[in-house]
């Protein structure tokens, strides 16, 4: 099990398409996996293979993030749908809390200056914007 | 003062009321079309038809260096983030929003929210100190929490009944601000007596504020 001194958990909030993905691919690779949804329901998304642990409740509140071992995380990826509890999740943990990595999923760009500087963002909107212009740039190479 | 006040419905329109009376600049901001409309009608101001959790809507309302904003959203987190869009992008000086969890008043103020209010923290609240000290005791917090005014009356069985402030002993640091006596107000200093039918006010820390009351009350 996890010792308090050794960080090696990875917490994922949101059992959404690519927070199911995420902590799918990351139980295969052996790293031991906690996924928070407060839907039960969501946790079908996960690989029928995932070995790690599914905690059913709302990760803005503190008791089910303790639950969920974010005490002893190396790292935390807040991606439920929305934005604002994204936010507020990531602002929580920062100051509360130690963990050497935390990504955060963003929809909103003009939202990503109200996260602190310690935090990656991944935005799906720079993203296709980004690859959209690789295409473009390729086809125009032709 | 320059005032947005965001979502919200009775209460938004309340709130609107009051500080427009107090006359204050008012912006409001509403992302539902009736209720918007209800605002405007009722009030006579112009309402912002946006929704109040998007950053384009604070720069569509122009509310740079406000020195206040009211967030009235129905979830915490769209409340939360309101008042740091307001703070961090928008320079508001001041951030009041309501919660519904009341663990998160806490929560929000170390995250730099000045005044989170839940209404069942305030009630529990109120509760507590209706119940510890009867009918005959009010009190109201100041600064946050961090002064407490009790006022309390004196029943003729009180033991301090008769004495002068000089020689009452209190546990704790506190001041007796003023004494309430046949409709009069009195201001008291060392030799003023206490009797039987007095309201005596008295400022303390939260913290001392239950023990001062149960020596005030003793009867021995």
């Amino acid at each position: 099990m996890i010792g308090k001194s050794e960080k090696k958990t990875i917490v994922v909030i949101g059992s959404s398409k690519l927070g199911a993905s995420i902590a799918s691919y990351n139980s295969s690779r052996g790293i031991y996996t906690v996924i928070v949804d407060k839907d039960a329901s969501s946790f079908k998304k996960l690989d029928p293979n995932f070995s790690g642990f599914t905690v059913e409740g709302n990760a803005e509140e503190q008791y089910v993030l303790l639950k969920a071992h974010v005490d002893t995380a190396k790292e935390v990826d807040i991606v439920t749908d929305n934005d604002n509890t994204n936010i507020f999740i990531a602002c929580f943990l920062v100051k509360f809390y130690k963990i050497p990595y935390i990504n955060v999923r963003l929809h909103d760009t003009t939202k990503s200056c109200l996260l602190p500087h310690e935090v990656n963002i991944i935005s799906p909107y720079l993203l296709s914007l980004n690859l959209y212009k690789e295409l473009k740039a390729k086809e125009e190479d032709k | 003062m320059k005032i947005v006040i965001c979502g919200g419905n009775k209460e938004a329109d309340f709130v609107i009321r009051a500080f427009k009376k107090a006359g204050h600049t008012i912006t409001v901001i509403n992302g539902n079309e009736a209720i918007a409309r209800q605002l405007s009608e009722n009030n006579g101001i112009d309402v912002i038809l946006s929704d109040p959790t998007k950053v384009y809507s604070y720069k569509d309302a122009d509310v740079y260096d406000y020195d206040l904003i009211v967030s009235l959203l129905e979830n915490d987190e769209d409340n939360f983030v309101v008042c740091k869009i307001a703070k961090q992008l928008f320079n508001v000086k001041k951030a009041i929003c309501t919660v519904q969890n009341p663990d998160n008043v806490a929560v929000f103020k170390k995250l730099g929210v000045d005044s989170p209010i839940s209404a069942s923290y305030l009630l529990t609240e109120k509760i507590k100190g209706e119940s510890d000290v009867e009918s005959l005791i009010k009190t109201l917090s100041l600064e946050n929490e961090k002064i407490m005014i009790t006022e309390i009356l004196i029943k003729d069985t009180f033991a301090l009944v008769g004495k002068c402030l000089k020689e009452v002993k209190f546990p704790h640091e506190c001041n007796v601000c003023c004494i309430y006596r046949d409709s009069t107000m009195i201001i008291p200093r060392g030799d003023t007596k206490i009797a039987s039918g007095d309201t005596v006010v008295i400022a303390s820390t939260p913290s001392d504020q239950e023990e001062i009351v149960s020596y005030m009350k003793r009867e021995d």
